[in-house]
């Protein structure tokens, strides 16, 4: 009983290291919307400027007494590196596919701690000569506690908690209750889920994106790093420490369903018990499985990923969140497009048989097969979507493979397939290739399901229990000496192929042999696009759900995709296990998988040719460095700068960074200044179509005013309306909206063909129109979410033309846009507060209809479409917009619901608010308006007062056809 | 037609890269009438300072005019940053790119590349704490091969020690050994086990559960209460605490705050800027300790002279001793071969050797010693800031491993 006391107090308190690390990751997914993998190299970073600031004089560090070393590590590096990342990264990443946020973030994983190192180690130690210190094996750096540290509490015998683990625990607590606090009560935290709900509606309520973001990114980098400068004296400060505390804390990222602080709190101190649990009573036959009890974590984060990380995320009805971005290449005939790969193969495969030295001779051969081995990343990055970080495991899995089938004596011998009593390194390749593609399906199984981000850590871990598990043990990786796979002879074959006098122990051979195959897969890759499973996973990607109204079934897409891409990873893997024998566990380790994707990544993973690149890169980007700054010209400190390995990890690491968004990695920049000037024409071009477009508008209707007729209070009469807009054509009757030669539209597609449209104060406008005539794209205009190619858009005699929609918010202007104006994931008292801030406001909405406030608690998604519609402008009718903007209110409700609706835009009306009403249900919105304009084909066709309002004429309007 | 162009292709293609025969019968790559040319293999992390070792030695030859009239060109060390990969691309270089004679000092657990030297003819000396030293007719270890795969005797030198320093018996004490969980610390217990045993402790405790890096268990308690009441409920009189660095440190930390004030003993923590961290346990070193020389030890007072010669101010560690005695072993092979130097002969040479440095490292015989390691030590202990000598060097007998 003692012993299980002892176990969990110690395990509860250990746990909370990963408490920390995971209410950080938890807040940065609930703030940002990002899954921050770099969450351990922020902590590690911060940690490791808190080492440098506060070691003493005498071991090379500036010798800062703890608190204020504490404090500038914390709360000034921290939060500015936030801030510098949020501009340069995140904020371009929150609106990009998911698979362009992993990669993003993975890059930095990649490349921080990297840059860190890489600026003491090498540019301060070894070119300037600084002496910094840098962390010793063994070493334990000092926390925030005192060092050494000193026992504080032993509650009972058996259980002795230090100083550091105290810490720990309390940063650990206070810093969930706070977050809890701050995101669940606070207005900057409700701005932040709301941003990450729905982050265009939350910038038509005001909220300043920019500004939450930069908050968020600052609060969760500063836990971060308050989480490493705690943990360095109970792990050491080794940045793969870091890396594996952070990734074995997900196990209660994944508990807390990614949303909660308090379960993500609770669940670290879950995983250290259970833990504890396991080392203190683990039966030997567990024990005895090498690895096992320290893959537990891991173990744990793969089962609740497949328990808990099904996709629920609404699918139906959305469009595709993706949309591939352009091929800088469309247009240009096949020839065009193959011939410079066609001359840069010719030129490496001439440079490899007769100029290289045997040395780059080899270097080429190891980037070709790598090569081999990134064409995975295309199949399952490029065409799947999906971001699998277990590509290490297959290549690993193949390699030993093949290494232990070449090696093993099996006392007979079959013609062919075997030779000498061992088997033929061609059976060998091809066993290691179907090992790691049923290796592929099988992960592919369990997994299939899971969204994107789930994927991607559930793979990630499994990497890792292979690696601490499997891969241990002395059979499969033939202990540390590894599998010795010799080069390539197929002068041995006793079948002689009529390759005779080729011979794979020279590398150049072997790097013939990698194009060639590298060829052929890069062809079955093409086929594969074309083919219907190609097909079946572009369409699921597009969309899950309408590929599955088409008859495909995803899960089998993504199977045969997975399954593809592992067996190629698998085939490179069995040539890699002959450039880099002797293989074993440590030859390709798990978070290899990472800097290879990041590689990728960088040069193109939409393309095999981005694969070539990244595997030549890859191979010979130090000697490349080492070469160039080796040369006589070239100062000793370029030399020494280069020599170091972490100077790759950081440019790939930057290089993913910046080109997460880009599939086509580094080879579309060249081809992008071309589209850009391209495009800079075209738009020249029609920008000066527009401009004559409204010239002889204009001059072909000079005796009709641009401007629609009001019926104002104060007399009538045409006159032209104030320069400023401020006033109608009366010259007294105020404006509340006013656009002003409106063109607009989606990329090439012109929506807007010059809009004029004024909305004077306190009246209803309605817009009617038929499907596509642009009457939402003028909603977007008017609210700031799209912006138009020319014209000018006026609020209440102020050009608002350049301001982002949360400014025009907080002037009044309110768009109710056409898919419900709520937050789905806040309660329906959260989505009023966005607008209403008192709770004297709240209960007005409350008493206004009462059916809210039965439902004050739930989340506003699960209500139904009228009362959705019904919380959207509530808000409104407590505290009146200036201006209203209803883009189809009604649409999509029961009658009842939609009568509702009008009587609450009537009272809107009444009490002062400008309104402008989008529908397409004519009779109501034509009852309650005072002006009527009908849109077709992005133009104002007609304009009238409600009486001057023909039915014949909208009908025709409606129909296309005279009627 | 299709023929000949083939055959004409294919001897285009064999033929190109074939590299010239070595004149003279016998590989003379790196070596000229007045030079060696030579590069060391580290992983600079962890074993900075052994390129300066090295360096140390190579001068004290090249000073006198060099091995039989040729210099020695050391050309520094190339860093494979603990990565097998890295490694063998790094050996591979050393061996293609600067073309050396001879890899030394190689320093690093992370050693792939033993395999392409042996194919290249390429000697290899260094530190025997990786795998790729054993079995390798190419490699030499200065103290042998460390890390046998599946040793049939161990070392007797640490348990034999350690009964000197509770007075010089072992009846009726107990000893617990824990090592990490891989087969490393697998082979790695029980080895020890062995030598605690046969150095008349009882044995209670011998498992190998600690989650080697960089997999971290967050908290040692399960295993620190498992050792304290390990035998029949109480404490063993020492611990043998056989893991990686980081893990020695949280071990013996956690077993000192719940009370431990037994015999706490590791092999790792020996190092003049981490002393502070290792207070309270013993250390078990394969050579002598730098503090020696305050006993009268010539020889070691002589390393530490030549050593700061080349540089004043660097910190007296082991990683800077192993340096300088790759390069020892290395020199006396050079001397042994004779002028006619090829790689052929160099190795045949080094295959027969004797090695041994008196009062500094273990004596060994190759080639027994491609799979055996060197079987001296010194028993050392931290106060904080310096190091003292607990059990002087002495060497030692193997033991069988039973069991």
């Amino acid at each position: 009983m003692e012993k299980l006391l002892n176990l969990v107090i110690s395990g509860a308190v250990a746990g909370a290291i990963y408490s920390i690390m995971a209410s950080g990751l938890v807040l940065t997914y609930q703030t940002s919307g990002i899954f921050n993998f770099a969450h351990a190299a922020v902590a590690f970073s911060t940690a490791f400027l808190f080492f440098e600031l506060n070691q003493p004089t005498a071991d090379g560090g500036l010798g800062w007494p703890i608190v204020p070393a504490a404090l500038v590590s914390i709360l000034v590096f921290a939060p500015l590196l936030g801030l510098l990342l949020d501009r340069l990264l995140l904020r371009r990443l929150s609106a990009a596919p998911v698979y362009a946020r992993i990669v993003g973030t993975i890059g930095l994983l990649v490349a921080l701690p990297a840059a860190a190192l890489f600026l003491v180690e090498t540019l301060c130690n070894k070119v300037l000569d600084l002496g910094l210190p840098t962390p010793q094996p063994g070493f334990l750096p000092p926390g925030l506690g005192p060092d050494p540290s000193e026992v504080v509490w032993r509650p009972v015998t058996g259980v002795a908690i230090n100083s550091d683990q105290l810490a720990v625990f309390a940063a650990a607590a206070a810093a969930a209750v706070l977050l809890w606090v701050v995101m669940r009560r606070t207005r900057i935290g409700l701005e932040m889920r709301a941003g990450v709900d729905r982050r265009e509606l939350a910038g038509l309520r005001g909220v300043n994106a920019a500004r939450t973001s930069a908050v968020a990114w600052t609060l969760t980098m500063v836990l971060a790093g308050l989480g490493g400068v705690l943990i360095a004296p109970l792990q050491g400060l080794f940045d793969v420490t870091y890396t594996f505390v952070v990734l074995g804390s997900l196990a209660a990222v994944v508990l807390a369903g990614f949303r909660s602080i308090p379960l993500a709190f609770a669940g670290g101190l879950l995983l250290g018990i259970v833990q504890n649990l396991a080392f203190g009573y683990a039966p030997d036959f567990l024990t005895d499985i090498s690895g096992f009890l320290s893959a537990i974590p891991f173990i744990l984060t793969v089962l609740l990923l497949i328990l808990m990380g099904r996709d629920r995320s609404r699918a139906a009805g959305s469009m595709s969140e993706e949309a591939p971005p352009e091929d800088h290449r469309a247009g240009l005939p096949t020839w065009r497009r193959l011939l410079p790969w066609a001359i840069a193969v010719g030129a490496l495969v001439v440079f490899e048989l007769w100029f290289a030295s045997d040395f780059w001779a080899f270097l080429v051969a190891k980037g070709l097969v790598l090569g081999i081995v990134f064409l995975s990343f295309v199949v399952i990055t490029g065409i799947g979507g999906m971001v699998s970080l277990s590509q290490a495991t297959f290549v690993t899995a193949s390699a030993f493979m093949v290494g232990f089938l070449v090696n093993h004596e099996w006392g007979f011998s079959l013609p062919v397939v075997m030779h000498g009593g061992r088997t033929s390194f061609l059976v060998a390749v091809i066993a290691g290739t179907v090992l790691a593609a049923l290796m592929g399906a099988l992960i592919a199984i369990p997994v299939r399901r899971l969204g994107a981000l789930a994927l991607a850590l559930a793979t990630l871990s499994m990497a890792f229990v292979a690696e601490l598990t499997v891969f241990q043990l002395d059979d499969v990786r033939n202990g540390s000496r590894g599998w010795a796979v010799p080069p390539i002879d197929l002068t041995t074959f006793e079948t002689s192929i009529p390759l005779g006098p080729f011979d794979f122990t020279k590398s150049r051979h072997m790097a013939m042999l990698a194009l060639l195959c590298f060829g052929v897969i890069t062809l079955l890759i093409y086929n594969l696009r074309r083919s219907p499973t190609g097909r079946a996973m572009l369409a699921v990607r597009s969309s899950e759900v309408a590929a599955r109204t088409a008859g495909i079934t995803p899960g089998r897409a993504k199977i045969t995709l997975y399954a593809f891409s592992a067996a190629i990873a698998g085939f490179g893997g069995a040539l890699l296990a002959v450039v880099n024998s002797p293989v074993n566990d440590k030859t390709t380790p798990a978070l290899i998988g990472l800097i290879w994707l990041a590689v990728t990544v960088t040069f193109g993973i939409r393309r095999p040719g981005g694969a070539l690149l990244a595997g030549l890169a890859f191979a010979a980007f130090t000697d490349v460095l080492k070469t160039i700054t080796g040369w006589a010209f070239m100062p000793t400190w370029a030399e020494e700068l280069t020599a170091s390995p972490r100077l790759a990890a950081v440019l790939f690491g930057l290089g993913a960074i910046n080109l997460a968004k880009n599939p086509d990695g580094v080879l579309a920049l060249a081809g992008m200044q071309r589209l850009e000037k391209r495009r800079k024409r075209e738009q020249a071009a029609r920008e000066r179509e527009i401009a004559r477009e409204l010239e002889i508008a204009r001059e072909l209707e000079p005796e009709a005013p641009p401007v629609v007729t009001v019926e104002a209070p104060v007399g009538a009469g045409v006159t032209a309306p104030s320069p400023d807009g401020a006033f109608g054509p009366d010259g007294t009757t105020p404006t509340a909206l006013r656009f002003e030669g409106i063109v607009a539209g989606y990329g090439e597609v012109r929506v807007l063909h010059g809009v004029d449209l004024v909305v004077p104060r306190a009246r209803v406008v309605t817009l009617l129109g038929a499907n596509g005539a642009g009457k939402s794209t003028l909603c977007a205009v008017a609210a700031g979410i799209l912006a138009p190619l020319h014209g000018r858009v006026v609020l209440d005699g102020t050009d608002v033309t350049a301001e982002p929609p949360f400014r025009r918010a907080r002037r009044g202007l309110l768009l109710a846009p056409e898919a419900r104006g709520i937050f789905p994931s806040l309660t329906v008292d959260e989505n009023l507060q966005m607008l209403l801030r008192s709770s004297d406001e709240r209960e007005r909405a409350y008493s206004r209809f009462p059916l809210l406030a039965e439902r004050r608690r739930q989340p506003a998604g699960l209500l139904s479409g009228g009362e959705q519609q019904m919380l959207a402008l509530v808000s409104s009718l407590v505290r009146p917009p200036d201006v209203f903007i209803g883009d189809e209110p009604s649409l999509g409700l029961a009658p009842l619901a939609a009568e509702q609706v009008f009587q609450a835009l009537d009272e809107l009306r009444q009490l002062g608010t400008s309104l402008l009403l989008v529908e397409e249900k004519a009779r109501e919105a034509l009852a309650l308006a005072d002006i009527v304009a009908v849109m077709e084909l992005g133009r104002i066709v007609w304009t009238g007062t409600q009486e001057e309002a023909d039915a014949d004429r909208l009908a025709s309007s409606y129909l296309g056809v005279e009627v | 037609m299709m023929t000949a162009a083939a055959v004409a292709l294919a001897f285009a293609i064999s033929g190109a890269g074939a590299s010239a025969p070595a004149a003279g019968g016998g590989s003379t790559r790196g070596v000229t009438d007045d030079s060696i040319k030579v590069g060391g293999l580290l992983q600079n992390a962890f074993f900075m300072g052994a390129d300066v070792g090295a360096e140390a030695r190579f001068k004290i030859e090249n000073d006198k005019g060099g091995v039989f009239g040729r210099q020695i060109d050391f050309i520094g060390v190339r860093d494979d940053g603990g990565d097998n990969a890295q490694d063998a691309a790094e050996g591979r270089a050393l061996v293609q790119e600067d073309e050396v004679f001879a890899v030394v000092p190689v320093i690093t657990p992370a050693l792939s590349a033993g395999d392409f030297f042996l194919q290249n003819k390429t000697p290899f000396f260094g530190w025997g704490i990786a795998a790729g030293f054993c079995d390798n007719p190419a490699g030499f270890g200065f103290s042998g091969c460390l890390t046998p795969p599946d040793p049939k005797v161990a070392g007797g030198a640490w348990g034999e020690m350690i009964k000197q320093a509770l007075g010089g018996s072992a009846r009726g004490k107990t000893a617990a050994v824990i090592s990490e969980d891989n087969d490393s610390g697998e082979v790695g217990h029980k080895v020890i086990a062995a030598s605690a045993k046969a150095a008349g402790f009882r044995v209670v405790y011998s498992k190998n559960p600690v989650p080697p890096p960089p997999a971290a268990a967050p908290d040692p308690t399960p295993f620190a209460n498992d050792i304290l009441t390990s035998n029949r409920g109480e404490a063993p009189d020492v611990v043998f605490v056989v893991t990686s660095f980081s893990n020695v440190t949280l071990l013996q930390n956690k077993l000192l705050e719940l009370g431990y004030d037994g015999v706490l003993t590791n092999a790792v923590g020996y190092d003049p800027r981490i002393a502070s961290q290792f207070v309270g346990s013993s250390v078990y070193i394969q050579f002598n300790a730098y503090e020696s020389v305050d006993e009268g030890n010539t020889n070691m007072q002589e390393i530490i002279d030549n050593i700061r010669a080349v540089d004043a101010d660097i910190p007296l560690t082991q990683p800077l001793l192993s340096g300088y005695l790759s390069a020892d072993i290395f020199v006396k092979a050079l001397k042994a071969t004779g002028k006619n130097l090829t790689a052929e002969r160099f190795l045949a040479t080094a295959n027969k050797m004797k090695y041994s440095y008196k009062d500094v490292t273990s004596p060994i015989k190759y080639p027994r010693a491609h799979s055996l390691g060197g079987q001296c030590g010194t028993l050392v202990e931290s106060d904080g800031a310096n190091y003292t000598i607990r059990v002087p060097y002495k060497c030692y007998k193997p033991v069988k491993i039973t069991g």
